[in-house]
């Protein structure tokens, strides 16, 4: 039996620089006897350590200074915040968060262990139970994600709860209620009633003009005043009025899919949970759900399709049945 | 003007010369597309000598055991360790990313979430004055959220759920525990 060590990090250091450098020298080789330079692969080397700087923090750790691309994100995740957090904070005034911090905690612990499965890793989420018969979750920019108690009460295991999770996890990550919003706020010019109200925010630092027409909107709403209720509004207008875009929906169910193949959890477990709760599309509890989703019969139909195409068919995911079965009998019947 | 006596030389030299240049170009194609750096979620993977559970098992990756994935099969990833073994591993063992990739961003974002935490309560007091922000909307059903963004916010509560953070190792034993469940269930 072989065993395979993970290398040491300095190691892996040491081996990125030299592939670094060799790749540095095989482009700087092409393009200087091609007179062209070589398109930019995915896979390619990450900037080798030698060309990023280093400072060491208060407690004396070595810390580096982060990339450019890094920073852009940190600022847009900055901007995304101050609207999540605006969001996130007045849902809570509305539906009251369940006070249990040991189903918070296991809700976050599905949540954080899908999110580590997807591209989205590197962000943080914050993760919450809504006390509210209704079934539907939350997805609010800046990676606030709260999940029902009515969606947890219908669940049957670990596995659909992830499954929910990872649909909003998508919605975060591709960002597609911050941009739902700042096509909103363009649409209506509410950029010029935000002007003159109490609750306002600076931006901090105007970010790196940038090709994309996103970052361009970002840039001017938050290299100025921008007023955080003007666009909450904006953002619950999206949540519970409008929706998404069908294909977002779309889009984010078939990502939770892949999320769940990635993780271990059984990647049908989205559609059991439809078609758990179809039989309940004319009941109050999934009235904005329907209001603000596409039909549940056409998503169930599009998951089918995803799976089917990403999964072999004797392939079974874990369910984790017992695990959230004993967090739910503990949070019905505490001690 | 090239002498004609010189032509050939040189249309021998263009030729050989673009021939290398599109090789080493497919090369570093290769490289970067084909090969993929692979890591161990957890202890204990196996590599199998064919992408199927019940093959024989060739060798054992530790956590965070770097290989480098040489084509997906089906649900496996075809993998060559640093020693040259050559084997099967299921997918949702194996990450894309090391753990180290990303941290610095990661962290820089968890530093900014805890810094608008604690500047909410300065932040708070201004709000407080606010005469656009009410405590409440009354007869507001729970189903008619249209005027929830005229709420004041709960920061207490928002504050409370963001302080109530979980630790990495505890995400880590809950992956181990559905990892080793999906292996079961195969």
């Amino acid at each position: 039996m072989i065993w395979i060590m993970p290398r040491s990090r300095a190691g892996v250091d040491r081996s990125l620089a030299l592939v670094s450098v060799l790749v540095g020298a095989l482009v700087a080789l092409m393009s200087a006897v091609a007179g062209v330079a070589a398109p930019a692969s995915e896979g390619a080397a990450p900037p080798s350590s030698s060309s990023s700087s280093s400072s060491v923090d208060a407690k004396g750790a070595e810390t580096r200074a982060l990339s450019p691309e890094d920073e852009q994100q940190l600022k847009e995740y900055e901007a995304e915040l101050d609207l999540g957090r605006g969001m996130a904070g007045r849902l809570l005034q509305q539906f009251k968060p369940i006070e249990d911090k040991e189903l918070t905690a296991y809700v976050t612990k599905v949540g954080l262990l899908v999110a580590a499965s997807s591209p989205h890793a590197s962000r943080q989420f914050v993760f919450g139970v809504l006390d509210t018969d209704t079934i539907n979750a939350f997805a609010m920019p800046g990676g606030y994600i709260f999940v029902t108690r009515g969606t947890l009460e219908n669940a049957r295991s670990e596995a659909e709860i992830a499954a929910i999770l990872g649909h909003e996890i998508a919605h975060v990550g591709n960002r597609h209620i911050y941009n739902a919003m700042l096509n909103r706020s363009r649409k209506s010019k509410a950029k010029d009633a935000w002007a003159d109200d109490p609750e306002t925010i600076t931006a901090r630092k105007r970010p790196e003009s940038s090709s994309s027409d996103t970052a361009q909107t970002l840039a001017r709403l938050v290299g100025g005043q921008m007023n955080v209720l003007a666009a909450v509004q904006t953002g619950f207008g999206v949540l519970f009025e409008e929706g998404l875009d069908p294909k977002l929906e779309t889009e984010a169910d078939t990502e939770a899919v892949n999320f769940s193949l990635s993780s271990g959890y059984e990647p049908g477990a989205l559609v059991s949970y439809f078609e758990r709760i179809i039989a309940k599309r004319d009941a109050a509890q999934t009235k904005i759900l329907n209001k603000t989703h596409p039909p549940i019969a056409g998503r169930i139909k599009s998951l089918n399709a995803a799976v089917a195409k990403t999964v072999p068919n004797n392939y079974r995911g874990a369910l984790g049945e017992e695990r959230f079965q004993a967090v739910m009998a503990k949070f019905k019947n505490p001690k | 003007m090239i002498p004609t006596k010189y032509q050939s030389s040189w249309a021998t030299f263009f030729l050989v010369g673009g021939i290398a240049l599109s090789t080493l170009h497919t090369l570093n194609g290769q490289v970067a597309f084909a090969a993929e750096a692979l890591f161990a979620k957890v202890a204990n993977v196996s590599i199998l000598s064919r992408p199927d559970p019940k093959g024989p098992v060739l060798a054992k990756l530790e956590a965070g055991a770097e290989v480098v994935g040489l084509q997906k099969k089906g649900l496996y990833w075809q993998v060559k360790t640093a020693d040259g073994t050559t084997g099967f591993v299921m997918m949702t063992l194996l990450s894309t990313r090391s753990a180290a990739v990303g941290a610095q961003l990661s962290g820089a974002m968890r530093s900014l979430l805890t810094q608008k935490r604690e500047g909410e309560t300065e932040a708070g007091t201004a709000r407080a004055r606010s005469k656009n922000a009410v405590m409440g909307i009354r007869g507001l059903a729970s189903e008619d959220l249209s005027q929830v963004g005229n709420l004041r916010p709960n920061t207490q509560a928002l504050e409370m759920l963001e302080s109530w953070s979980v630790s990495a190792a505890s995400v880590q034993e809950l992956e181990a525990a559905v990892l080793a469940e999906s292996m079961t269930a195969q």
